[in-house]
């Protein structure tokens, strides 16, 4: 046994190292958590400002850490046909700061793409071996919605009752009954009801430009108080350069630069990494050595391959009454997996959830919304306008992107961030199955809102936005086709353990949050469970 | 409402931007040097960044852009000039390209009318805004905060102008938009739960895996 003070170092305080830390110092065990971002005070949240809107375009909140550009970002490079535009947050609590908050589940067969529908792979868990952590983790986030979606297993009380849907959402669910289409009211990491010392949604919007009211789940208010109430102890404006090993090829710990641009070195027994489908396999292409010439953990030569997103496009309706838009909170308040299980006669495999979400404010609606259509200026402005605000609703189709080893994170030659590591280069292409499945969605979408009373409809076309970031150190019981075991293990350094989207085998149609906490107990245990080994 | 000053609020919101690299026009040479950065402000809030040529193209093209009609207050009543001036003052990129689209604004004038834009009239204003907009603005689709394309000159200008003056809350009560608060939320019914009841019913929609 390694004699180091600590005994788990975790990389990135997001929704995986969060869980992972709070589990692990409840039991006692030493837990440092390394962040390159640092604490935001949710005083200085742009929702409560009047441009919060102008923050989405530019400025230090925007979604692309390509514009932020602050210390704590790093540059990401997209390449390939569809280069796609990364959004991700560096600061203690990940991205969670900045989420919607949508909380949906895997289903079962999500696990068994390969069984079931002959592509990709097997994930080697199942739904059933997840759900207590799923169970577990929604008690430490806090979740709002109804149990009893037939679309899905049964599953626990939610710890609090839906928000509401509105007008937007009784328009959009009268359109769901007329086709008889499923639709439920969605889970939403953002507490309807006072829980564990939280306040309860005020139901202001503007979540995405961080909450508040601490309503919305994010792990710097869910999980990082009681973790280092517990004795966890978290290092900020910390970026690691590299994970660090010993003699025999275990990990030691790693290199860091501190605040004070300092190199730093930190050890441990177990080494954790819990840095998004992107900044994980950079940092492991970044950690090279005479052991692990091709980068740390990749003897399969994986570490980067299949990466996933999810395939996204926005169709939005205009109706001739107000349906109050833009007000309301920004979680989803409904969601359909109509269209979300194989079906071949439709043209592709795999399928996709429906989300009905809301607007935001007059200024993005004046720049085209999420579809691109600006309202015209000059004579026609203000009736367009009058016509459009508060009278739309969004539906946004999310689809499975099937993993394909040439959708890759890479290091780039050139670019580099303030400290000098390499950036990340992301090289992605559409599969003809999902742009198949673009397709049948626009056309269901535009059935959906004619259905529901829309006058107008408007269409975003495909685009790739990229916040949810899997599959780059893929999941597997073959260690020459998978990058860590069932347990978030690596199969080359056993004292290494990989907890984030890129983990995941294959993406489903679903917002990945709630597996990645999930995952991240179970590992947490599995952690646990070996104390012994370390 | 909220209480604040605008100014202020602007001025403090904008410390840290990187300023308008739209997603996918990001310039790399420029971005690898400034990147962790903070930029320089300017520090005097009375220095002008735009000419007096260019504020009077300004407000005279916001004036086309977003006419004062059907009760809605008029961009140069609620200072919308003002507002896009703090916001070039805090960014580099953006006032290069706000520069250029006002004095191509005015170039253009001068060229097809013989006048300076600020001195047409009405009509032929919108006239070089329409020529303006049609040979500056890219073809490939338009760009949103999800999808990428650099944005046309007109299009900076345009967007500014609606930005100065769709983020003045004198503009708000006639949209029926406020910025709710803790202290004045949304009021909105519970969720009725009997609008499930025939999705209750439904069996079949997931697939059972051994």
């Amino acid at each position: 046994m390694a004699d180091f003070d600590t005994d788990v170092l975790i990389i990135g305080s997001g929704a995986a190292g969060a869980a992972v830390a709070k589990s692990l110092s409840s039991r006692g065990v030493k837990v440092v958590c390394l962040e390159q971002g640092r604490w935001i005070a949710p005083s200085t949240f742009p929702s409560s400002q009047t441009d919060w809107e102008v923050q989405l375009k530019r400025g230090p909140w925007h979604f692309s850490p390509n514009v932020r550009a602050l210390p704590e970002d790093y540059p990401v490079i997209g390449a390939g046909a569809h280069p796609p535009d990364i959004l991700m947050f560096n600061a203690v609590g990940g991205s969670t700061v900045h989420w919607t908050g949508h909380f949906p589940r895997f289903r079962p067969s999500d696990f068994r793409v390969r069984s079931l529908d002959g592509v990709a792979d097997d994930w080697p868990l199942t739904y059933e071996e997840l759900e207590p952590y799923y169970d577990l983790n929604d008690a430490d986030i806090g979740v709002s919605g109804l149990a009893g979606d037939p679309a899905n297993p049964p599953r626990s009380p939610r710890q609090s009752p839906p928000l509401p849907v509105g007008e937007l959402g009784e328009t959009v669910a009268r359109g769901f009954t007329k086709l008889g289409w499923h639709w439920w009211v969605a889970d939403n990491a953002i507490i309807s009801r006072k829980y564990r010392g939280r306040k309860a949604c005020t139901l202001q919007g503007r979540c995405m430009m961080g909450c508040p009211t601490g309503a919305k789940a994010s792990t710097d208010v869910t999980h990082w108080p009681t973790a280092i109430e517990q004795g966890a102890v978290l290092k900020t404006n910390a970026r690691v350069r590299e994970v660090t090993l010993d003699d025999r090829g275990n990990a030691k710990g790693v290199l860091y630069y501190d605040q004070d641009g300092r190199l730093q070195e930190e050890k441990a027994r177990v080494v954790v990494i819990c840095c998004n489908g992107i900044g994980t396999p950079r940092l492991l292409l970044n950690s090279k050595s005479a052991l692990f010439p091709q980068g740390l953990a990749n003897s399969s030569g994986l570490v980067g391959k299949n990466f996933m997103i999810h395939p996204f496009r926005f169709i939005e309706g205009v109706f001739e009454e107000s349906i109050r838009g833009w007000t309301g909170p920004f979680g989803i308040p409904l969601f359909s997996q109509e269209f979300y299980e194989t079906d071949t006669r439709r043209g592709f495999v795999r399928g996709y959830t429906f989300q009905v979400e809301r607007s935001f404010g007059p200024v993005h609606q004046a720049w085209g919304g999420f579809t691109g259509d600006p309202i015209p200026w000059g004579e026609s402005h203000h009736r367009v306008m009058k016509e459009r605000f508060g009278h739309m609703l969004r539906v946004t189709f999310l689809g499975e992107d099937l993993p394909d080893e040439r959708n890759s994170v890479t290091l780039d030659p050139d670019i580099t961030d303030s400290h000098g590591i390499p950036a990340a280069r992301v090289t992605y292409d559409y599969s003809q199955n999902s742009l198949r499945m673009h397709e049948h969605a626009r056309q269901r979408a535009t059935e959906l809102l004619e259905s529901s009373g829309a006058r107008t409809i408007l269409d975003s076309g495909v685009i790739q936005p990229a916040f949810h970031l899997m599959g780059t150190a893929r999941m597997g019981n073959n260690p020459s086709r998978s990058v860590v075991n069932r347990w978030n293990q690596s199969h080359d350094v056993k004292n290494l353990f990989i907890v984030d989207g890129s983990s995941f085998v294959t993406g489903a149609g679903v917002n990945p949050t709630s597996t990645i906490g999930a995952l991240a107990l179970r590992a947490a245990d599995s952690i646990w469970e070996r104390r012994a080994e370390w | 409402m909220v209480k604040y000053n605008r100014r202020e609020a602007l001025e403090q919101g904008m410390k840290g931007s990187f300023g308008a690299l739209a997603l996918g026009s990001v310039n790399w040479p420029t971005v690898k040097e400034n990147w962790g950065k903070v930029p320089e402000l300017e520090s005097s809030r009375d220095k002008r960044v735009l000419s007096n040529s260019q504020t009077r193209c300004l407000v005279a093209a916001a004036e086309e852009i977003i006419p004062a009609k059907d009760g809605k207050p008029s961009v140069t009543e609620i200072g919308t000039s003002d507002y896009v001036e703090i916001v070039l003052r805090q960014d580099l990129e953006l006032q290069r390209q706000m520069k250029n689209a006002l004095n191509r604004l005015d170039e253009d004038s001068l060229k097809t009318f013989g006048k300076r834009f600020w001195n047409l009239r009405s009509r032929r204003k919108v006239q070089v805004l329409e020529e303006f907009e049609k040979h500056t603005t890219p073809s490939a689709g338009t760009a949103t905060i999800f999808k990428s394309r650099p944005p046309g000159l007109f299009e900076v200008l345009r967007d500014l102008i609606y930005e100065g003056y769709y983020t003045n809350p004198l503009v708000w009560p006639s949209l029926g938009y406020d910025l709710h608060t803790p202290e004045f939320s949304p009021k909105f019914e519970d969720f009725d739960e009997s609008l499930l009841n025939q999705v209750r019913g439904r069996t079949g929609l997931y697939r059972e895996v051994d």
